[in-house]
């Protein structure tokens, strides 16, 4: 398969009163065109940071180093004018908590049209045609493109994100908890429509689907990254992480599942300001020894595809 | 929309009635006779009993307070402000041969204000800690530490003095506004820079602005069209005050330049007790305000659908 995105040695520092927070650590990843890659976590391991990183909208604080390859081209070593070509139009981001990642004094057919509009050189009123045509793909009304975002409900305003994103037809797409805070039903139909986009791009289109939700993960996902502490400790097909998870971490991950029992992982992540020095499960992991502490466990291959950061999987 | 716009005038003719009752009582309250002190000021000594008797019977200063409120009540009902006790001309004249100075003077620099207040706050708050950022905070800090009166005077010193570039007072050319504007907005621009980069900053901050970065907007348009217009409500309401008080009469610039506007005129009608004139001109910049007060308001629904839609479900 070809790849579509390729992060090599990626890391991601902050500068904060408190210290450097090092939000991704050496992050090596690679998408393939048509997958659906998860990227799985708890809150604060870094999840939202990759993907940021990867169309560079990160804050000015943030000092990102090593290579992202989109294509040929080496996304960190562009430029913003040549960045704001490929955002939008080759990669979009579906952000999480659309409530205040609409602007809320546009009507969503501007929000889909101006990104028309600057991409495909099409007119005012062109543009508007094509956001009603999107707004239908994805299952509202055209008629909707005349209304504001508060006039939208919580599933219909991620639904006119899609649509936003959508909008040129990029390839390859970021989804950033896309169901979080939506009911089950609409969580269902918002992982469906997803779904649907990347199945139905004749294996052009590709997506890092970033959630906490491991349910959608399982449905959605055709390979996973397990993250932690700014790292990714496991990597494998999906159905096989699912049937034989690793990692002591993603075991406890996949546990603390409410079909599995809900059995929650002792402890907390550490802080991404005092990360420890060996592997940055040790403290919370059953399986530890003392030579934990002193490295970082590098992968070990368990058949095929499938990767692990620790040294007793 | 409708709605909204008939409560806010309920509303408005009760805020106005009420505050041209307080004015009206308050002076009342206040000591000093108008008699005494106007014919004082007409003959240049003081008035016998016989003349302040026969004056206040003229000008209808014997009335007790609770008949010439209803007195008061009745001629606003027909559009009548009353006459004037020190000139004798109707209250409503007087205002309208000295609205117009003081409503150009306003004008003028709230234009001024905003013109230099709005590129520089935006671009304060699109390049924080850059040079322009420091150098318009400290230049905006001193200059609000500046008491108005005494940078008009300076200005004054400056320009007509010492340059002998402009006309120090009066009224009439071009060059006579200069000098009473550039004081005026110094101020003002100063307040409203400040105002708007932190409300540009907080609104670049927000994730919507993220949003359109990621669909590869240029800068420009995500500062103008993105965040600038959401930026613009707070500043709005500021404008509106300052507005609504250059057009009350800005009695000290007025006072410094001989400006021959409402804010002099009602300064120079209290110091001779003009009831009238005061009662008056208190009930149409309490108008004013109401007027802008609505202003502010529809603008907000206008820049905010949020606004305009929530309160026509209303």
């Amino acid at each position: 398969m070809e790849s579509v995105l390729k992060i090599k040695d990626l890391s991601v520092n902050f500068n904060s009163k408190d210290g450097i927070v090092k939000a991704a650590n050496n992050l090596n990843l690679t998408i393939y065109s048509g997958e659906i890659l998860g990227l799985i976590g708890e809150t604060g391991s870094g999840k939202t940071v990759l993907g940021q990183a990867i169309i560079k909208i990160l804050p000015q604080t943030a000092r990102v180093t090593g290579e992202i390859w989109y294509g040929n081209r080496n996304i960190l070593a562009l430029g913003e004018e040549e960045m704001n070509k490929i955002r939008g139009k080759e990669i979009a981001l579906i952000f999480q908590n659309p409530s205040s990642s609409l602007n809320p004094s546009l009507k969503i057919g501007e929000q889909i049209a101006e990104t028309v509009q600057k991409h495909q050189g099409l007119n005012k009123k062109e543009a508007w045609e094509k956001a009603e045509a999107i707004l239908s793909q994805v299952g509202m009304p055209p008629r909707f493109a005349h209304y504001y975002p508060h006039q939208y409900s919580g599933g219909m305003r991620q639904r006119a994100m899609v649509a936003i994103c959508l909008a040129c037809q990029p390839l390859f797409y970021i989804a950033d908890e896309p169901t979080r805070g939506l009911d089950v039903t609409v969580q269902n139909q918002i992982a469906g429509l997803l779904n649907s986009i990347i199945k139905n791009g004749k294996g052009q289109r590709s997506m890092l689907l970033i959630t906490h939700d491991i349910s959608v993960a399982a449905a959605l996902t055709d390979s996973m990254a397990i993250m932690y502490a700014g790292e990714i400790v496991e990597y494998g097909p999906t159905r096989e992480v699912f049937k034989n998870p690793l990692h002591p971490y993603s075991k406890g991950l996949l546990n603390s599942h409410p079909a599995k029992g809900l059995k929650p992982i002792k402890g907390f992540s550490p802080s991404l300001i005092n990360l420890p020095e060996g592997c940055k499960f040790f403290s919370r992991c059953s399986r530890a020894e003392k030579d934990c502490q002193k490295e970082v466990p590098m992968f070990g291959r368990k058949g095929g595809k499938h990767i692990v950061r620790c040294f007793y999987a | 929309m409708g709605k909204i716009i008939i409560q806010r005038l309920v509303i408005s003719i009760l805020v106005m009635l009420a505050a041209s009752f307080l004015s009206y009582f308050f002076l009342y309250m206040a000591p000093g006779d108008p008699a005494v002190s106007i014919i004082k000021s007409q003959t240049g000594r003081e008035p016998t009993q016989a003349e302040i008797e026969i004056f206040r019977e003229n000008r209808n200063l014997n009335i007790p307070l609770l008949d010439n409120i209803t007195i008061w009540f009745g001629m606003l009902s027909k559009g009548d402000l009353g006459i004037s006790v020190r000139t004798g001309e109707p209250v409503l004249h007087e205002f309208k041969d000295r609205f117009g100075a003081t409503f150009l003077l306003a004008v003028i620099s709230l234009v001024l204000a905003v013109l230099i207040a709005f590129p520089l706050g935006v671009l304060a708050a699109t390049r924080p800690g850059s040079v322009v950022d420091h150098v318009t905070r400290v230049i905006g800090l001193g200059i609000l530490s500046i008491p108005e009166f005494w940078l008009g005077l300076m200005l004054m010193v400056l320009f007509s003095l010492t340059l002998k570039w402009l006309p120090s007072f009066g009224y009439g050319t071009i060059y006579h506004f200069i000098l009473p504007t550039v004081t005026l907005s110094t101020g003002m621009s100063a307040l409203l820079m400040r105002l708007m980069r932190a409300s540009m900053l907080e609104v670049l901050n927000l994730d919507y602005i993220k949003m359109a970065r990621s669909k590869g907007l240029n800068r420009p348009l995500i500062i103008w069209k993105h965040a600038f217009r959401n930026a613009l409500i707070p500043v709005i309401t500021i404008i509106g005050t300052q507005f609504g008080h250059l057009l009350a009469g800005t009695i000290i610039i007025e006072t410094v330049f001989s400006w021959p506007g409402i804010g002099k005129y009602l300064v120079d009608s209290i110091y001779a007790r003009d009831y009238p004139v005061i009662q008056g001109f208190v009930f149409i910049i309490a108008a004013m305000f109401v007027v802008i007060n609505l202003l502010v308001d529809l603008s907000y629904a206008y820049l905010d659908p949020r606004i305009r839609f929530e309160q026509g479900r209303n």
